[in-house]
């Protein structure tokens, strides 16, 4: 009987908090944060002879700014700037955005050394799981 | 420089980029592209009639902070990459009017994680905001602390660098070098003209440098430690820079520093090629309540000439972010040697009697020779907020207060006047944005 109340409260919430994980084309290896982090911020290039791509969702972003906050934890202002100075020093551009978690999935398994992240719940077979968040 | 060697220097230079970048064409076509662009509308307007920084005074100006530019970077490999950026910004080799300037293009090559290599035309590693000094959004102050940031005349070498990182836990380290030649003017003021030797107002120097430098910083978390060493050789456009001025005695107490070689003296000791060493210490430091300190410090050394740009500059700055807001108080000076000082005070005091054979272009030319010591002895207290509209632009205020000891460079004192013991008031505005 505790169910009907507990659904009707979780109604209430709006919509489900967004719940990324990290995965990679297959043969990657498990990542820990800081390396994930330092992939995203362009510190790092390649793991293992393997030249990382990582890729990202759009600005706004729901899973995005998930993705910031449980993995680099940056908020969407501080790592877009933090991309700006990269770039306007000549070191770099920020990862490729791609639309959708769809195709994200598609360059991920695609591509070798493919980084990106999904939601929990989507996690498609064929891409290796490389962090979730606890 | 005049407008017609400038022009003509330009469309030379221009050509020699503009082969270099038709033979990449094909490369560049089949690469990855990405363009952006970044620009500032910015006003300044002071409480003074004289200008200040060669353009802010009381009539206001948008030419002091303005600019317009654009990136192309593009990606061959993941390995090798190319980023071209020009701009459109006040002139800074005449007094009026803007130029396109090719800031970067150079070629990077990225084969591990801890090297980069660059070879082309790029922006070197000096301050911490140098090499992004044109893009207003990517740091806090509505303008650089113009005591330090005014140091390294020049920010772009054609040239090489390398970048070398390593990661240790929490800190990231960074060597960074460079070497390559630039080419900048280095602007004087002169209050008094002597006809038809010189004239009063502003003259451009044109100067070639050979720069060489290293950089190595510390980031852990949210701070930062950077020093550098940077080694520059310069000669001037017009010929050898004066080393000296020496003092000529006509009578016990009355004598006069030759600044012109045609007045009577030993002669103007000169040397063809300057010698210059900067030091330069960077510190970011995040506080708690979101605060952060921010100070640079940069002492250049001249190595072979008694008068020249031998200064100790510094700032310390404290902001804090509060939501979009990051206010922000500044203190910066530059100071030059002392000996320079003395000598700037005695050469602009210095006056022989008018019953000495050419008196009036005797005195004058103290005056000269003094403003062509470039003397600094400047403090300023900058209060100030930038305010974030979107991720990707900003509008920043800032009122600075600046006072001047014993003369400053950065003011344009009128005829028969001096620049010292000055006080401006700057107010300005500006906003910023990348798209």
């Amino acid at each position: 009987m505790r169910i009907l109340p507990t659904i009707l409260l979780l109604s209430t919430l709006g919509p489900a908090l967004a719940q990324p994980v990290v995965i990679g084309h297959a043969g990657l290896q498990p990542l820990d944060r800081k390396t994930l982090e330092r992939i995203y911020t362009g510190r790092i290039v390649e793991i293992g002879g393997v030249r990382v791509t990582p890729v990202n969702l759009p600005q706004g972003n729901e899973l995005r700014e998930a993705f910031l906050r449980h993995y680099l934890s940056q908020d969407e202002n501080k790592y877009t700037g933090y991309w700006t100075v990269r770039r306007y020093v000549g070191k770099g551009t920020p990862p490729p955005e791609l639309p959708s978690s769809a195709e994200v999935v598609e360059f991920v398994s695609k591509t070798e050394g493919a980084i990106g992240y999904v939601e929990s719940v989507e996690v498609p077979e064929g891409v290796q799981i490389l962090l979730r968040s606890p | 420089m005049t407008d017609s060697r400038f022009m003509n220097d330009f469309r030379r230079r221009g050509r020699t980029w503009l082969i270099a970048i038709a033979l990449m064409a094909p490369a560049i076509a089949s690469a990855e592209l990405e363009i952006a662009g970044f620009g500032t509308l910015g006003g300044a307007v002071s409480d003074q009639d004289l200008d200040y920084l060669g353009n802010i005074s009381q009539d206001g100006t948008l030419n002091q902070d303005s600019v317009i530019g654009f990136q192309l970077d593009g990606r061959f490999t993941p390995a090798w990459s190319l980023t071209i950026q020009a701009k459109a910004a006040p002139s800074d080799h005449r007094e009026n009017g803007w130029d396109p300037k090719l800031t970067w293009a150079f070629v990077s090559w990225r084969p591990t994680n801890d090297l980069l290599l660059r070879v082309g035309k790029l922006r070197v590693p000096l301050m911490f905001y140098s090499a992004n000094s044109d893009v207003g959004i990517t740091y806090p102050f509505a303008r650089l602390p113009v005591e330090v940031y005014s140091v390294f005349p020049v920010t772009d070498v054609v040239g090489a660098a390398f970048s070398w990182s390593w990661l240790s836990g929490e800190s990231d380290w960074t060597l960074e070098g460079y070497g390559g030649h630039t080419h900048t003017d280095w602007r004087f003021y002169l209050r008094d003209g002597i006809p038809p030797l010189s004239s009063a107002g502003p003259l451009y120097v044109g100067v070639d440098a050979d720069m060489a430098g290293l950089v190595l910083t510390l980031r852990r978390r949210e701070n930062a430690f950077a020093v550098g060493l940077h080694l520059v050789e310069a000669s001037a456009n017009s010929g050898p820079f004066p080393s000296d001025y020496p003092y000529v005695s006509i009578a016990p107490g009355v004598g006069y520093y030759q600044t012109l070689p045609n007045l009577p003296g030993p002669g103007i000791p000169t040397v063809d090629i300057l010698k210059v060493d900067v030091l330069t210490l960077s510190l970011q430091i995040a506080l708690p309540k979101d605060l952060k300190l921010i100070g640079e410090y940069a002492h250049r050394r001249m190595e072979n000439a008694t008068i020249g740009i031998e200064t100790h500059a510094a700032y310390l700055g404290l902001l804090r972010t509060i939501d979009k807001w990051t206010p922000y108080v500044y203190v910066a000076g530059i100071r030059s040697d002392d000996d320079l000082l003395d000598l700037y005070e005695s050469m602009n005091g210095t006056r022989v009697p008018d019953s000495v054979p050419f008196a009036s272009l005797i005195n004058a030319s103290q005056r000269l020779g003094a403003d062509q010591l470039l003397p600094y002895d400047q403090t300023t207290v900058a209060l100030g907020t930038s305010y974030q509209v979107t991720p990707s632009s900003t509008l920043k205020a800032e009122w600075a207060h600046t006072r001047s000891g014993v003369a400053s460079s950065f003011m344009d004192a009128p005829t028969d006047e001096d620049s010292g013991d000055r006080a401006v008031n700057v107010f300005s505005l500006s906003y910023n944005l990348t798209f």
